[in-house]
C-alpha cells in the first residue's frame, strides 16, 4: 500500500512538470495521450510492484515465431 | 511548437551513431555465440559477416532514397493504407521498446555479475534509464554530439586494449584452419548479422529526413557499418587468439575475460574496467538510439505534434520491463540465440523489402496511369 502510494506521488510529479507546459503551449490532444499513457504506465508500475503477473513481451515474440521456427529447422 | 525548429544531424555524426549502435551489445556478447558454432574459423564467418553488414547498409540506403523526405511510419501508411501501415508501424515500436528492455536488462545483468555485485538490478536498471530518458529528452541533435565525443575515448580505450593484448597472442590457437562446415558457418553468420546488421533497421525512422545532407549519406553509411562490425571482428579475433576457441565459446563476456588476461610486464593489469567502459558507452548509445526511435515511431503513429510528452512514460515503462524480459541469464541466452535471430530477420529485411517491391509496383503502375490518361 505504502509502495502504490509513492509511485503514485512519483507519477504525480511527472505530470505536475509536464502539463502545465502542454496547457500553455495548448496541446490539448497530446495532453490526453500524456494522462492516458501515464495512468497506464502508473497501473503497470502498481502490478509490478507488488510482484502481481505481468505477461513478458519476450514470450509473445517466441510465440509468435515459433510455427515458422519449426517450418524451417524442424528438429 | 519543436517541430518548426528542423532537428538536423551531419553525415559524419550518423556514421559515428551507426558505429556506437552496431559495436553496441555485439562486441561483448557475440563472440561467444560465434564460437560455439564455429570455433576457431569464428573469425572467417565473422569477416563475411562483414561484408554482409555491408550489403545490408547498402540496402538501408536504397530504402532512405526510396523515402525521399517521409519517415519510414510515413512510407508504410503510404504504402499499406492507413490502418494496415498503424499497425506495421506498431510492430516496429514494439520491436524497439522490446530492443530497449532488453538492453537496459543487459547492462543489468552484466554490472551485477562482473562489476557491483552487491548492488540491486533495479537500481542499475533505473541509473541507466534515467540517463537515457534524459538524453532523448534533449534531442537527437544533443545524442549526436554526445557520440561525436565519446567515439575518441571509445577508440582510444580499444586501441589500448589491443595494444596491450599483442604479447599474448598464440597464432596455434587458430589451427586447424577451415575445418567448421557450411551449415555452421551459416549458422553463425546469421547470428552476426542478426546483432550487427539487423537492428540498423531503426535508423529509418530518423535518417533521411533529420540529415543536413540526405543526398551525400550513402558512404557515411557504408562505411559506419563497415567500422563498426570491423570492431568485432578484431575483437573476436583476439579472443580466439589469446583465450582459444573453446574457453571463449564458455564465457557468458569473453571480451571481458579477454581484458582480465593482460599482463604487461607485471605492471599494467587488470585492466577490464577499460572494456567495461568501452561497453557501457557503446550500449548507452544503443539504448538511447532504441528508445528514441520507440518514441519517435509511437509519436509519428498517434501524428502527437511534439514527442517530448511521451518519453517520460514510456521510459519508465521500458525500466519495469526490463526486469520482466529476461526472468534470468540462461532464459536470456537461450532467447536471444533461438528467437531473436529470426525476429531480427523479419523485422529488419523483410517487411522493408516487402514494402520496397510494392512501393516500386505501385509507382510503375501509377505512371502507366497516368501516361495512358495524357
Amino acid at each position: 500500500m505504502l509502495k502504490a502510494i509513492g509511485v503514485l506521488f512519483i507519477f504525480l510529479l511527472i505530470a505536475f512538470f509536464q502539463v502545465p507546459q502542454l496547457i500553455k503551449t495548448k496541446l490539448f490532444r497530446e495532453l490526453w495521450i500524456f494522462s492516458f499513457l501515464l495512468f497506464f504506465v502508473a497501473i503497470i508500475t502498481i502490478l509490478r510492484i507488488n510482484n502481481l503477473f505481468l505477461p513478458n513481451p519476450l514470450e509473445i515474440v517466441a510465440f509468435a515465431l515459433d510455427p515458422l521456427i519449426r517450418l524451417f529447422l524442424p528438429n | 511548437m519543436e517541430e518548426k525548429i528542423k532537428i538536423r544531424i551531419s553525415p559524419f555524426q550518423l556514421t559515428v551513431l551507426i558505429i556506437l549502435f552496431t559495436t553496441g551489445t555485439t562486441i561483448l556478447v557475440t563472440p561467444a555465440g560465434m564460437t560455439a558454432e564455429t570455433k576457431q574459423d569464428a573469425w572467417l564467418s565473422s569477416i563475411i559477416g562483414m561484408f554482409l553488414c555491408l550489403g545490408y547498409a547498402y540496402f538501408l540506403y536504397k530504402c532512405g532514397i526510396a523515402m525521399g523526405s517521409k519517415t519510414y511510419i510515413q512510407y508504410l501508411e503510404k504504402v499499406y493504407g492507413r490502418i494496415v501501415g498503424k499497425i506495421i508501424g506498431m510492430l516496429y515500436v514494439f520491436f524497439a521498446f522490446i530492443g530497449t528492455s532488453t538492453l537496459l536488462s543487459y547492462f543489468g545483468f552484466f554490472t551485477t555479475t562482473q562489476i557491483l555485485t552487491d548492488t540491486p538490478i533495479e537500481i542499475l536498471n533505473i541509473l541507466l534509464v534515467l540517463l537515457i530518458i534524459f538524453a532523448v529528452r534533449a534531442g537527437l541533435e544533443v545524442i549526436a554530439r554526445t557520440g561525436e565525443l565519446l567515439i575518441t575515448w571509445f577508440f582510444f580505450l580499444l586501441f589500448a586494449l589491443v595494444i596491450f593484448l599483442l604479447p599474448e597472442l598464440k597464432l596455434e590457437k587458430l589451427t586447424p584452419v577451415f575445418e567448421a562446415s557450411f551449415s555452421d558457418h551459416t549458422k553463425a553468420i546469421f547470428n552476426f548479422v542478426s546483432f550487427a546488421g539487423f537492428p540498423l533497421i531503426l535508423f529509418l525512422m530518423f535518417y533521411p529526413k533529420s540529415l543536413n545532407q540526405p543526398r551525400q549519406a550513402k558512404w557515411n553509411i557504408l562505411i559506419g557499418s563497415f567500422i563498426g562490425t570491423f570492431t568485432v571482428t578484431v575483437i573476436t579475433l583476439l579472443c580466439i587468439l589469446v583465450l582459444g576457441a573453446s574457453i571463449t565459446a564458455k564465457q557468458l563476456y569473453p571480451s571481458y575475460v579477454l581484458a582480465k588476461s593482460v599482463s604487461l610486464f607485471e605492471i599494467i593489469e587488470r585492466i577490464e574496467s577499460i572494456m567495461a567502459s568501452v561497453w557501457v558507452i557503446s550500449i548507452f548509445f544503443k539504448s538511447t538510439i532504441y528508445f528514441y526511435t520507440c518514441v519517435l515511431g509511437l509519436a509519428q503513429i498517434l501524428k502527437v505534434k511534439w514527442y517530448r510528452p511521451l518519453v517520460f512514460p514510456l521510459g519508465v515503462l521500458a525500466c519495469i520491463f526490463s526486469t520482466i524480459v529476461y526472468p534470468n541469464i540462461v532464459y536470456m541466452q537461450k532467447w536471444d540465440s533461438t528467437y531473436w535471430p529470426p525476429y531480427a530477420l523479419i523485422m529488419g529485411l523483410i517487411i522493408p523489402l516487402i514494402t520496397l517491391i510494392i512501393d516500386k509496383v505501385q509507382n510503375h503502375f501509377r505512371s502507366n496511369n497516368q501516361s495512358k490518361g495524357m
